[in-house]
């Protein structure tokens, strides 16, 4: 009983922390976003505050989702661990299609290094990309839902098993 | 070339995995396979041989039962009594016994040769299910199969017991309906009788019950008959009297207590597992968390499709400006230019889009193949209920994200004539993968640091057009109260790569013919026009091109398109791609930045936004409105969409450049 409570404690914690970083970092990227959409520049690097509004939203609606886990947990526990593993999974989505995004400019870096001049020009996007260009929020960030997943998937095997 | 000895019907509910085993048992078949319900709205044929016997199998709609409410309904039926294929396999979810027997009792009252698949036990077992086919066999009068598709599972099975039942048909059946409606029904097969016409072509046990349920179509069949006035006046009065209620009614009530008496005596349900489902639909369906959960994931399938795509967009430019620089060599200069500002500039140009398509697809088929994409029909389904709307129609409208031919087609499966031709309109407006290519081209130019977001933004409007026109709709010539929505939500299954991948090269493949042939037709059409009358500036203003552009053109100076863009837009009639491949011919241009510095230069960021719209909102394609005319079956309700597509792309955009001129 005792263990039940302190580790429902532990997830209402860390479903808040993770959940508040994700908003945080979310409002942050929305609005240096929107601030830079109107010329008006940010000093901070853009690995830690990318400036796009919309992937912005996204953090914050996974933030959200995080929230919300806190909030089941808060009012019966029932759904304890759903919201949890669906913002885990969200946090994926996005931090896979980053990472193909990045995976995809690099092969284009590398077409225009070893390019021949007359067709560089159309790998030229890509000319000073180094890996930094598209590091965001939405990558580093999924490291901090690790420790979610693994409690999801123990969760979820241990309510197969129990079932 | 030989006749298969059999023909084999596959039927069952949306989702039961059909396709799925019609794709084993046919070689070669590629039949769409995706885990949402509604796929399949048009009968698909094939051949297979076992034991040197050559079998047709017809994989038909799926459906919940086989009244004459929805097109894909009668799709099945009619072709179930007016075909007589040697043997009907059912397929049935095992995961949902009772649901699926409904229309195993439709069936059996049709006498015919039935082999039930009970497929998908692996669902089943997880759900804390124990069958006892055996029993369930014997209660039925109908062979069992057991089967999980999807593995493969139970399939070598499945075609001996094919071959089996077609070879020693048996129509064993042992559904009663209690003693007031058998005799009833005893009653109305013995006056059938007397018509030898309707005797000799139809099972007259079903046909009985057809006609005390009133089914429009078999009323239909026994209006001219004899005895029609007899059944009307004596024994249908009689039936209701006997009842106490409605047959219809009372036929329903009787069906299921024949299933539920069944279950009762072949399942065991031990206690349910928490599956995985559970934990996704908690947070996927919830009203608050839904929705933007999908818009959400459709911007990360957006921020893929434009951004991972570019550098692939990049190596297909090159080959092709490496192709028109071997053809400008050409000694002849018709047939260089031809090759090079034609072919090579316009057609290879939009070759280059193959890259975003493909990358759309891949994305999309991940979403479908996990099962989510009938979740976002579900959960919009609350809001468009409010609306006046049919949820079912959302389904074909997420279909038209691929194509809207499709999807239109879809619409079959969406019940009521109104709520039929509702969707029918709005899937139009569903942005498909032909009008990506000018997106990305006008999004690339414009809005470089937001493109993914402004492509997503042409989907959501493309949405919420379609939402609002279905509500005018609603609220002033089609007037009426939306049917329920009921769908049944898949399991989540995990997509694979090879699944994914397979999906996305059936559809994009279709973009690949399109521009071997259409597109390279419209590539030298529009050629043709660039370059006559001979003598004159390719692409010019005194070119034939110019001349429509600029007739045309002030209708839409409002908009600040430029004649190029107007000559685009009017070829762009036949197949959307063209707006890309003709502004290449008509700058005299190659490669996606030199069209962007031209287009830079011709119009505004507003008018480029109010571009993209008007390119979203207006008539898809020829063959869209070709099937527009097939499936509504008049010129008045195609005119109808032309016309209002046309209206709506124009005032939309109008809308943008007059809203954005003040802001800009």
């Amino acid at each position: 009983m005792t263990s039940t409570i302190k580790s429902t404690k532990k997830l209402v914690i860390y479903s808040f922390g993770i959940g508040a970083i994700y908003l945080i970092f979310g409002l942050l990227e929305f609005a240096r976003g929107l601030s830079e959409s109107l010329s008006i520049p940010w000093k901070i690097s853009t690995v830690l505050v990318s400036p796009d509004m919309f992937s912005g939203v996204t953090l914050v609606i996974v933030g959200l989702i995080f929230l919300f886990e806190v909030h089941a947990q808060w009012k019966s526990g029932k759904d304890a661990g759903s919201f949890l593993a669906v913002g885990t999974l969200l946090a994926a989505v996005f931090f896979a299609v980053y990472l193909a995004i990045m995976g995809a400019h690099a092969i284009g870096a590398g077409v225009y290094m070893i390019s021949p001049e007359a067709y560089a020009e159309i790998f030229v996007d890509w000319a000073e990309w180094t890996w930094t260009t598209d590091m965001r929020p939405g990558l580093w960030l999924f490291v901090f839902t690790l420790p979610g997943a693994y409690y999801t998937m123990k969760m979820w095997l241990s309510r197969k098993k129990k079932t | 070339m030989r006749q298969p000895s059999y023909t084999i019907a596959l039927i069952g509910n949306p989702n039961v995995g059909k396709s799925v085993i019609f794709n084993n048992l046919v070689p070669g078949a590629r039949q769409h396979v995706g885990n949402w319900p509604g796929k399949t709205v048009e009968k698909k044929e094939g051949t297979f041989t076992h034991y040197n016997t050559l079998l047709k199998l017809v994989d038909l709609p799926g459906t919940y039962s086989l009244t004459a409410a929805a097109e894909d309904e009668m799709v099945s039926r009619n072709y179930i009594i007016q075909e007589k294929p040697d043997l009907v396999v059912d397929v049935i979810d095992a995961s949902n016994l009772e649901r699926n027997l409904y229309l195993t009792t439709l069936l059996l009252e049709l006498d015919i040769n039935l082999l039930l698949v009970l497929n998908m036990t692996d669902i089943a077992e997880e759900k804390g299910y124990k069958i006892n086919v055996k029993a369930l066999s014997e209660k039925l009068g109908v062979p069992i199969i057991t089967t999980i598709a999807t593995k493969g599972k139970g399939l070598v099975e499945l075609k001996e017991a094919i071959l089996k039942a077609a070879q020693s048909p048996t129509k064993k059946r042992n559904l009663n309906y209690g003693k007031k409606i058998e005799s009833i029904i005893a009653s109305i097969v013995e006056l059938l009788k007397k018509d030898p016409e309707i005797a000799k072509n139809y099972p007259l046990r079903w046909l009985s019950i057809k006609a005390l349920e009133k089914d429009e179509q078999v009323l239909d069949i026994i209006r001219d008959s004899p005895i029609r006035a007899e059944l009307m006046e004596g024994y249908f009065m009689n039936a209701n009297k006997v009842l106490g209620e409605d047959p219809d009614i009372a036929l329903a009530d009787a069906r299921y207590e024949q299933i539920n008496k069944i279950i009762e005596q072949t399942l065991v349900r031990g206690k349910r597992k928490w599956t995985f489902t559970d934990i996704l639909d908690k947070v996927f369906l919830n009203k608050y968390i839904g929705i933007p959960a999908f818009f959400a994931l459709l911007w990360a399938v957006f921020q893929f499709t434009f951004e991972a795509s570019a550098p692939f967009m990049s190596l297909i430019e090159m080959f092709f400006a490496y192709l028109s620089g071997l053809a400008a060599q050409i000694p002849n200069e018709i047939v260089a230019s031809l090759l090079a500002d034609g072919i090579f500039s316009g057609l290879g140009f939009i070759l280059t889009f193959t890259a975003p398509i493909f990358f759309l697809f891949f994305a999309l088929s991940i979403l479908e193949d996990s099962g989510y994409l009938a979740r976002v029909a579900f959960v919009f389904d609350k809001l468009m209920f409010k609306l006046g709307l049919h949820g079912r129609s959302f389904i074909p409208m997420l279909l038209g994200f691929g194509c809207n031919i499709p999807a239109i087609m879809a619409a079959r499966s969406v019940e009521g004539k109104k709520d039929r031709l509702i969707t029918i309109l709005t899937v139009p407006f569903m942005s498909c993968a032909a009008r990506l290519p000018v997106y990305v081209l006008i999004a690339g130019a414009f809005f470089p640091a937001n493109a993914a977001a402004a492509v997503w933004a042409m989907y959501i409007i493309g949405i919420f057009v379609g939402i609002l026109f279905a509500l005018l709709l609603r609220k002033t010539i089609l007037k009426g109260e939306p049917a329920p929505f009921i769908i049944e939500l898949p399991t989540y299954k995990m997509p694979t790569i090879k699944g994914s991948v397979i999906h996305m090269w059936e559809r994009g493949v279709s973009f690949l013919k399109k521009a071997g042939t259409y597109l390279l037709v419209g590539a030298v059409i529009i050629w043709l026009f660039s370059v006559l009358p001979w003598g004159v500036e390719p692409g010019s203003g005194e070119s034939l091109i110019g001349l429509l552009g600029q007739t045309l053109q002030p209708l839409f100076a409002p908009l600040g398109f430029s004649w190029q863009i107007v000559s685009s837009l009017v070829f762009a009639f036949l197949a959307k791609e063209l707006v890309v491949e003709s502004l290449g011919v008509i700058y005299g241009v190659a490669g996606e930045a030199s069209i962007q510095a031209a287009l830079i230069a011709s119009i505004t960021p507003v008018s480029a936004f109010a571009l993209m719209v008007f390119t979203l909102l207006y008539v898809p394609c020829l063959a869209t409105v070709g099937v527009i005319k097939k499936e509504t079956g008049s010129w008045k309700w195609t005119l109808f969409a032309v016309v209002s597509e046309i209206a709506i792309a124009y005032i939309a955009a109008l809308l943008i450049v007059t809203i954005g001129g003040l802001l800009v």
